[in-house]
């Protein structure tokens, strides 16, 4: 353990703060946006590079992590949308479950400048960072971002365009574009659990491989317990409380490594 | 088709609890036995009728070093040191670079002025897997007559960042002593993945 000797940098000017775990740089952070104009509506990416063997987590982190946690700080009458995280891979350590990013991951928003906003005119958009990366072990890591809304210099923009682009093209899609519906979705009681089963039909139900699922306010998912096969979802919730009802079920459906965005109410029995 | 589903998830029920975890809230937790850091073998049933708290720990986990190093685990460890017998269960296998001494770790935990009966070495996880602890840390609550009541994580704040917490290890504890029922038996545990052996 004394070697995880860990030491937060400040590199201007995008206030680029890594990890060093053993001389290197875990993961990098930045801001980034390939926007012109910034008095209309605009994206801005929270870009993390992470290095070989690393990784991050996802919305859900699974079974243990910690997702990656965003504070804006943003000018008066700005606003910013919900954080969109792209499709993340699942990472199997024995019977234990995480989902989360490898190599790199790009976190999208959307802000919307107050009304009264110019173009040209210079602002500041902050973030506050704060996440955890493992690899055989964990090491938590916090940082200051900021982006200024003063026009880019092409070859940044550019840079930033790609790395958006990138980021969209593993935003999960909507579930009416994955070729299946749903046929039947059910919570059945087994005490002390509740085993949720989910039949999907369709032309394409065979490409269906997995659900990534979002965790639940009342129960706790047993993540190793989640499979598909032959169309039909099965994964056992542990209620919180008793008389805890598990109604729906949201996440996302995997076909190979693209992911639907699908919310399933449940019928309970 | 739909009697050919109902069949399917019936299936999918039966083969789910066949293979559930042998440790279940509600239910008494089978006898188990593990070496402590002093060499000295430790039975659950050295401790027939009384509470008992088990523990999941590593302490190269930057979680378990906040919740000792904020006093969040050592003020319940101190506050029940008198009413319950506290086990704190190490289930990292040797090959991890996680993996420490017993001698490390009692002196790492001395340093953490941590407040526990035993802390027991499950290095081929056996006895982690049985409990189907996930994270470090991991609490368990058994009450007197051996059945777990408390399932889950030591606090509300994975984060470390809410200036008021509900510590649920602390209320269980508390509403198990007062003779009250305990209001949440299971929460999502948060921390490191338990270092088990592949």
């Amino acid at each position: 353990m004394l070697w995880l000797c860990l030491i937060a940098v400040v590199v201007a000017p995008d206030l680029v703060r890594a990890q060093l775990v053993d001389g290197k740089q875990v993961v990098k952070a930045e801001m980034i946006s390939d926007a012109n104009d910034f008095s209309k509506p605009f994206t801005v990416g929270i870009r993390f590079a992470i290095e070989p063997g690393w990784y991050l987590y996802w919305r859900n982190p699974g079974d243990g992590g910690l997702p990656i946690d965003v504070q804006w700080e943003l000018p008066a009458g700005w606003n910013v949308s919900e954080i969109q995280h792209p499709t993340p891979e699942k990472i199997a350590h024995d019977d234990l479950v995480s989902y989360g990013y490898k190599r790199g991951v790009t976190l999208l928003a959307t802000i919307t400048p107050s009304a009264e906003s110019k173009k040209g005119e210079a602002n500041v958009i902050k973030a506050k960072l704060d996440w955890l990366v493992c690899k055989e072990s964990c090491v938590r890591g916090k940082a200051e971002v900021e982006l200024s809304t003063q026009p880019l210099p092409e070859l940044k923009r550019r840079s930033a365009y790609s790395l958006i682009k990138a980021a969209r093209d593993r935003l999960p899609r909507a579930f009416h574009t994955a070729g299946v519906t749903i046929a039947d979705a059910r919570v059945v009681n087994s005490s002390p659990h509740r085993v949720v089963t989910v039949r999907f039909t369709g032309q394409k139900v065979d490409r269906i491989t997995d659900f990534f699922p979002d965790a639940l306010e009342n129960a706790s998912i047993d993540y190793k317990s989640v499979k598909v096969e032959n169309g039909v979802l099965s994964l056992t919730v542990q209620p919180n409380e008793e008389g805890a009802v598990v109604h729906r079920l949201k996440g996302l459906l995997m076909a190979g490594s693209t992911g639907y965005e699908c919310v399933i109410p449940l019928k309970v029995h | 088709m739909r009697r050919l589903f109902i069949l399917v998830a019936a299936l999918v029920v039966s083969i789910a609890i066949a293979s559930s975890p042998s440790v279940e809230i509600g239910k008494a937790v089978p006898e188990f036995s593990l070496t402590d850091i002093n060499g000295k073998t430790v039975k659950l049933s050295d401790y027939k009728g009384k509470v008992v708290v088990l523990e999941w720990t590593n302490p190269n986990c930057p979680f378990v070093q906040r919740v000792y190093r904020s006093g969040i685990m050592t003020s319940v460890q101190k506050k029940y040191a008198d009413k319950v017998i506290w086990l704190t269960v190490n289930s990292t296998n040797p090959k991890h670079q996680d993996f420490e001494t017993a001698e490390d770790l009692k002196k790492t935990y001395t340093e953490w002025k941590a407040t526990f009966v035993s802390m027991l070495l499950d290095p081929e996880g056996k006895i982690g897997k049985m409990f189907d602890a996930k994270t470090t840390p991991h609490m368990y609550i058994i009450d007197k007559t051996g059945t777990l009541v408390y399932a889950g994580a030591i606090d509300d704040d994975p984060r470390g960042s809410k200036s008021e917490k509900t510590n649920y290890v602390d209320a269980a504890l508390q509403n198990l002593l007062d003779g009250k029922p305990i209001p949440v038996s299971t929460t999502k545990p948060y921390g490191c993945t338990v270092k088990y052996s592949p």
